[in-house]
């Protein structure tokens, strides 16, 4: 290496104002929106979404066109915001569901809402009895009783032996009927399984007797109710069957229908078999499976009948369930009956009514002594007894109230009144099923009805919650509320069990706060305590608790109005659990984020927020996930950003204290805070028009002097330096010369600390080099116009960057360097490219000093001699990549701020490198190189010189 | 099996689905003779045959000996020749037929019924003579004859009836009877077979509580009028209508649909009866049962 070799930079004198008048194109105001799409350009943009208005001053005409031009072809984010920002939400297609497309309710669609009813009562009903099942066609060698066949063999041949198998159908005596005892519930579902397939596999086997009599014996189990609390899992688990059945009888007569050629003669061979179904279902011997097979094949009924079900048969299945003694087992053929209506003859869905009246004038009978003997043997009280029944009526009136409206809620509430026994099921049954406009429109008979309720067993707590939540969606006027209001509200008070109380009064929490006001919030909350404090009951229902306070927030979001209610915090005070006040104070913080209008800030209101979002901060610890701390943060810094007190400067920045101290684990809060107060610091300096008074200029130092504090307790090394020079910015806006200073050495030491260890905070998209890179030309951006404190030498703070890059990494020190000539040229100009107001940079400070400018030459040139040795050694050592990029990063430089007509050596040595190498290794930058030169040739007489190929 | 390893099989079908007829009607039909082989026969024979046969019950097996109307007696025979001899190609040969429903001289048409001791069938019946060699091959398939009339609206009025203690006939342990009131009525006296016997059933009161409630269906067949009639009573179907302790005054539906060929509409001639009654079953708690007998009449009308 020549040790004698030495490059020297001549940096180019620049004139700034000169430059932007002759080479700035001409600036004209924006008409239109760039991104907007051409037809809609004119309105749109001045409301538009962007917060910049139009008249801003737009680059050029041509940008706006190219990007049209694109917008045809895929769609902007932006600009279909644009788009909507005109039509308030979504396009009409989004908003059409997809069902009502052909008009046509699907199959699906009259399934769906069974499905999520059978999934509900699946997993509702359970038991732990013992269970037994018994069927013919079970394999297996359990239990076997043998049942005696009545009938003797008589003579008549073939002929009765048929007879006999008519008569055999109902008794289905093929074989025996296996007992299998002692089942848990897994295991008879899977016997049940077992016997769906076994009905599937015989129909496929074309032997469809035993089909018939497996889904006959199937039917047949929902006889016995017993256990009882799993009966409405095995009602659905067996009309599932039944309905395969019904399904495959009707698909086969079907295919009949439709197969060969002579359709006539087809179809009457498809009726025929139709018939015989029917004849051969109506000679079932007992009641229940004849009923439900009856019913499931419903269905097939269009194939002789003109319509699937007319009334005249429909009654007669009402009637029919009529003889069923048991009042469980007949109220779930009623429901079998009414699904099968709903889905094959919608038109007769008023016949449900014939349904609920025999509900009510039956179960009026029971004799409740009689009930509880019979339910006694299962430990079943009688309330549990007719809620079992809840499942089957709610579908009956659900199906019945979608289609009857108003009339059908009246038949409901009438039969309620009268009925015995089950005033409260039905009236439950109407609450949950109506419309609540509609169950609305007389509360008081429905108070009424609720209080009739209470002689009998139907928990009152499920009527006032059901009713609760029934007004919630009502439309009544003040004074109906009130009434209701104090109707149900004794009867609340009156439950004991602090479960039943705590889930009917979490709805009647919310219609206070949503209709009434806090006062009344107020006086159910001190109920809620006064029921709960005993035993400190509170502490079995947290969820609840929760819930309630969810449902206040919702509908009175403002603080003050919920600090107002002494019995609020008292109330609080009862959530306990950890994890349940977490959940609080989120609950608070997002409804005070979201909904908190910033001109009732009150030191209260602060107190109490800043309290919620402590117990959010502090459950943070150091094994809790990134998504969590994220989310915390992102709720509290929703908070800070409503804390706002006006001109009460010295206030927020003790509040900004205050949650220094309090969130200290949550970078991202810090963050926020440092960029808050620098936030303050400018807004007073901008109320102060730049001009400080003694007493503003110390609080902005104070602000800056909290940021000083404040950044070194960020673990995010990157966001620390961003925050340093961002304060720096503010410092020096502020006229805190010595501040800034601190601040800009305190970053440069972190840099330097730091400079090799930047990997750690990476990403994918910001490599660390990036990150270093990006920190150097935002601090030179910012040295530019700091100037040399005077008790330190010149350009004091920069040495402070070259000191640091003797130990940096290669590719890190060399792109600061090449950065470094680039600052290094804007600082000798005469006048910088930029200033601060009221402060004087360099430029002004020194004016012509020779001292200044040798001193910037000597190090420019050293730095310049120390690239070029090192380009040299790339290129000596083959690694010629490196120096193909060395060499463009540099030219880069020179074609900016070198004087190119002295820089002809350092030129030459580049060019060379470039010309030899420059197309293999970077052969983009190398052409875009190219034509900025031939461009440059035309203007610029120096350029003639530059030779690359 | 024939010899030479020929395969023939003889199919005969109607062309009505339900194969149901009424006198007059022309049934038309087809004879299928699937042939494995080129087949040689001696002609193919079609008859239609209608016979009723009278059966005195196993218990009676004495009288049989006595009796001479105990033999089938044909009221249809008609037979005529389909195919002369000759013969068949290999594969699937269809012959079309049509033969007309009517009587033999003298003789009345009765619906179909297949009872204990009485039997009314009509068949039609196809057979291929052959050589020597091998078997006659025959196949004969059962159709439905049905004789409806006018039905005679005047004698149709509801059955009502009220079963309480008092109303009972043949009490044993008349102490150990609850008190109870089942009421209520048949829609009518004649029902027409090919709809659903109808009526309505009340149980006003009882003390104790209820098991069952079934219908039961009955054929009376009576035969041989001259030796002193043989009356034969036995079930068709038992239904049940109501199912444990159903609820008290409040109307239960009567139903129940007649089956097919083990029902018919109800006869009377100077040889046999076929008659059907209906019993009400009600059966208490303690198994002990009451019940109600009806005697009604099947027709069936145009």
């Amino acid at each position: 290496m020549d040790d004698e070799l030495v490059f020297k930079w001549y940096p180019k004198p620049r004139n700034y104002v000169r430059e932007a008048r002759e080479h700035g194109l001409q600036r004209t105001p924006a008409r239109t929106h760039p991104l907007a799409s051409t037809p809609k350009a004119t309105g749109v943009t001045t409301n538009g979404t962007t917060s910049k208005p139009s008249t801003a001053p737009k680059p050029d005409q041509t940008t706006p066109q190219t990007v049209t031009k694109k917008t045809a072809t895929f769609v902007d984010p932006l600009l279909a915001m644009a788009d909507t920002a005109e039509y308030p939400s979504m396009p009409p297609s989004f908003k059409t569901p997809l069902r009502k497309i052909d008009g046509m309710l699907t199959k699906e669609e009259l399934v769906g809402p069974w499905n999520i009813k059978k999934e509900a009562i699946l997993t509702q009903y359970t038991t732990t009895e013992k269970m037994t099942f018994s069927s013919s066609f079970l394999p297996g060698e359990e239990k076997v009783a043998p049942i005696v066949t009545a009938r003797s063999a008589s003579v008549a041949g073939k002929i009765q032996s048929r007879l006999e198998s008519l008569e055999q159908l109902d008794n289905v005596e093929v074989g025996t009927v296996k007992e299998v005892l002692n089942l848990t519930q897994q295991e008879y579902i899977a016997r049940l399984d077992q016997l769906h397939h076994k009905l599937q596999a015989a129909w496929r086997d074309d032997q469809r007797v035993t089909a018939l009599k497996i889904a006959i014996q199937l039917a047949k189990l929902l006889s016995d109710t017993a256990p009882l609390s799993f009966y409405p899992s095995k009602f659905v688990l067996i009309t599932e069957v039944l309905e395969t059945f019904g399904q495959l009888v009707h698909d086969r007569i079907q295919e009949k229908a439709e197969s060969g050629h002579n359709d006539n003669q087809n179809l009457e061979f498809a009726k025929e078999t139709c018939r015989n179904w029917f004849f051969k279902v109506a000679s079932v011997r007992e009641l229940l499976p004849r009923i439900y097979i009856e019913i499931s094949l419903m269905r097939c009924v269009r194939f002789v009948e003109p319509r699937a079900a007319d009334g005249e048969m429909i009654q007669r299945f009402v009637k029919m369930i009529r003889g069923i003694g048991d009042h469980l087992v007949a109220s779930y053929v009623r429901c079998y009956l009414a699904r099968m209506i709903g889905q094959l003859a919608p038109e007769m869905t008023h016949q449900l009514g014939f349904l609920l009246e025999d509900f009510a004038n039956l179960t009026a009978q029971v004799r409740p002594e009689v009930l509880e003997r019979s339910t006694k043997a299962e430990k079943f009280d009688v309330s549990s007894y007719w809620l079992l029944h809840q499942p089957a009526l709610e579908w009956i009136t659900e199906s019945y109230g979608k289609e009857m409206g108003e009339q059908g809620l009246e038949t409901v509430f009438s039969l309620a009144d009268k009925s015995r026994n089950c005033k409260g099921l039905l009236l439950n049954c109407a609450l949950t099923s109506f419309d609540p406009l509609l169950v609305t429109k007389n509360p008081i008979r429905i108070c009424g009805l609720i209080q009739q309720n209470i002689q009998e067993f139907f928990p009152t707590y499920m009527l006032c919650r059901n009713f609760g939540l029934c007004l919630l969606n009502g439309d009544n006027d003040q004074k109906e509320r009130k009434k209701v209001l104090n109707e149900i509200f004794p009867l609340i008070i009156a439950q004991k069990n602090s479960t039943r109380y705590i889930s009917a009064v979490e709805v009647w929490t919310e219609y206070a706060a949503k209709f009434f006001t806090a006062k009344e919030v107020n006086r159910i909350l001190a109920d809620i305590i006064d029921h709960l404090t005993p035993d400190r009951a509170y502490h079995n229902c947290p969820s609840a608790l929760l819930r309630i306070l969810e449902r206040i927030v919702r509908h009175l979001r403002s603080f003050v109005v919920l600090l107002s209610m002494d019995k609020f915090m008292p109330f609080m005070d009862m959530l306990q659990q950890d994890e349940v006040r977490l959940k609080a104070a989120k609950v608070l913080l997002e409804a005070f984020g979201k909904y908190e209008r910033d001109d009732n800030m009150d030191v209260v209101v602060v107190d109490g927020v800043l309290f919620a979002s402590k117990i959010l901060h502090d459950s943070i610890t150091s094994l809790s996930s990134q998504d969590e701390k994220r989310n915390a943060a992102e709720v509290i810094r929703g908070f800070l950003r409503k804390v706002d007190f006006g001109l009460d400067f010295e206030q927020q920045l003790n509040f900004y204290a205050e949650c220094r101290s309090t969130f200290s684990n949550l970078d991202d809060v810090a963050e926020y805070l440092v960029r808050a107060v620098n936030h303050l610091a400018m807004s007073v300096h901008r109320i102060q028009h730049g001009h400080h008074t003694r007493k503003t200029a110390s609080f902005v130092r104070a602000c800056i002097a909290f940021n000083f504090i404040t950044i070194p307790s960020l673990s995010d090394v990157p966001s620390q330096l961003n925050l340093y020079l961002e304060s720096a910015q503010v410092a020096l806006c502020n006229n805190c010369l010595s501040q800034a200073d601190a601040m800009i050495k305190a970053a440069i030491q972190l840099f330097n600390a730091t400079k090799n260890e930047l990997e750690v905070y990476a990403t994918k998209l910001r490599p660390a080099s990036r990150i270093a890179g990006e920190f150097g030309s935002q601090l030179l951006s910012l040295l530019l116009v700091v100037p040399d404190p005077p008790e330190q030498g010149i350009l004091y703070l920069m040495r402070g960057v070259i000191n640091t890059l003797s130990s940096c990494e290669d590719t890190v020190r060399r792109n600061l360097q090449v950065q470094l000539l680039a600052f290094l040229s804007a600082a000798l100009q005469e006048d910088y490219l930029y200033h601060i107001d009221g402060i004087d940079s360099n430029d002004r400070l020194y004016g012509p000093d020779p001292n200044f400018f040798q001193e910037i030459d000597d190090i420019s040139s050293s730095i310049l001699t120390d690239l070029m040795s090192t380009l040299l050694c790339f290129q000596k050592s083959r690694q010629f990549p490196q120096a193909v990029k060395l060499a463009l990063d540099i030219l880069d430089t020179l074609f900016a701020h070198a004087d190119l007509g002295r820089s002809v050596p350092v030129l030459e040595v580049l060019l060379e490198v470039l010309r030899h190498h420059g197309n293999s290794c970077e052969p983009k930058r190398f052409q875009q190189l190219k034509s900025f030169v031939q461009v440059r040739k035309q203007t610029d007489s120096i350029f003639s010189t530059v030779r690359i190929d | 099996m024939a010899f030479g390893g020929t395969n023939v099989a003889l199919d005969v079908s109607v062309s009505r689905p339900n194969k149901t007829y009424r006198k007059g009607d022309t049934i038309s039909g087809l004879v299928t003779v699937h042939s494995s082989g080129d087949n040689k026969h001696d002609g193919i024979g079609l008859s239609v045959e209608g016979t009723v046969t009278l059966q005195a019950d196993n218990k009676n097996i004495l009288l049989e000996t006595f009796s001479s109307s105990l033999k089938p007696t044909m009221i249809i025979l008609s037979s005529f020749e389909l195919l002369k001899p000759g013969r068949l190609s290999t594969g699937i040969t269809r012959i079309p037929f049509n033969v007309k429903l009517a009587p033999l001289n003298n003789k009345i048409l009765y619906e179909t019924y297949h009872g204990v001791s009485i039997t009314i069938q009509y068949i039609v019946k196809v057979e291929m003579k052959r050589s020597v060699l091998n078997r006659d091959l025959a196949k004969s398939l059962e159709f439905v004859v049905e004789t409806p009339e006018n039905p005679d609206n005047s004698l149709n009025s509801p059955l009502t009836f009220d079963i309480t203690p008092e109303s009972l006939r043949n009490v044993v342990e008349s102490g150990k009877l609850p008190k109870f009131r089942i009421h209520g009525q048949l829609d009518k006296s004649s029902f027409e077979i090919a709809k659903p016997l109808t009526g309505e059933l009340i149980l006003e009161r009882c003390d104790i509580g209820v098991k069952s409630i079934e219908l039961q269906l009955l054929r009376v067949e009576v035969c041989g009028a001259a030796e002193g009639p043989a009356r034969e009573v036995s079930e068709i179907q038992n239904i049940q209508i109501g199912d444990g302790d159903i609820c008290r005054n409040v109307p239960i539906p009567i139903y129940m649909v007649f089956p097919r060929m083990f029902t018919c509409a109800s006869i009377a001639t100077p040889s046999f009866r076929i008659g059907f009654e209906l019993n009400l079953i009600v059966v208490f708690e303690d198994d002990h049962l009451v019940m109600e007998t009806f005697q009604i009449n099947l027709i069936r009308s145009f």
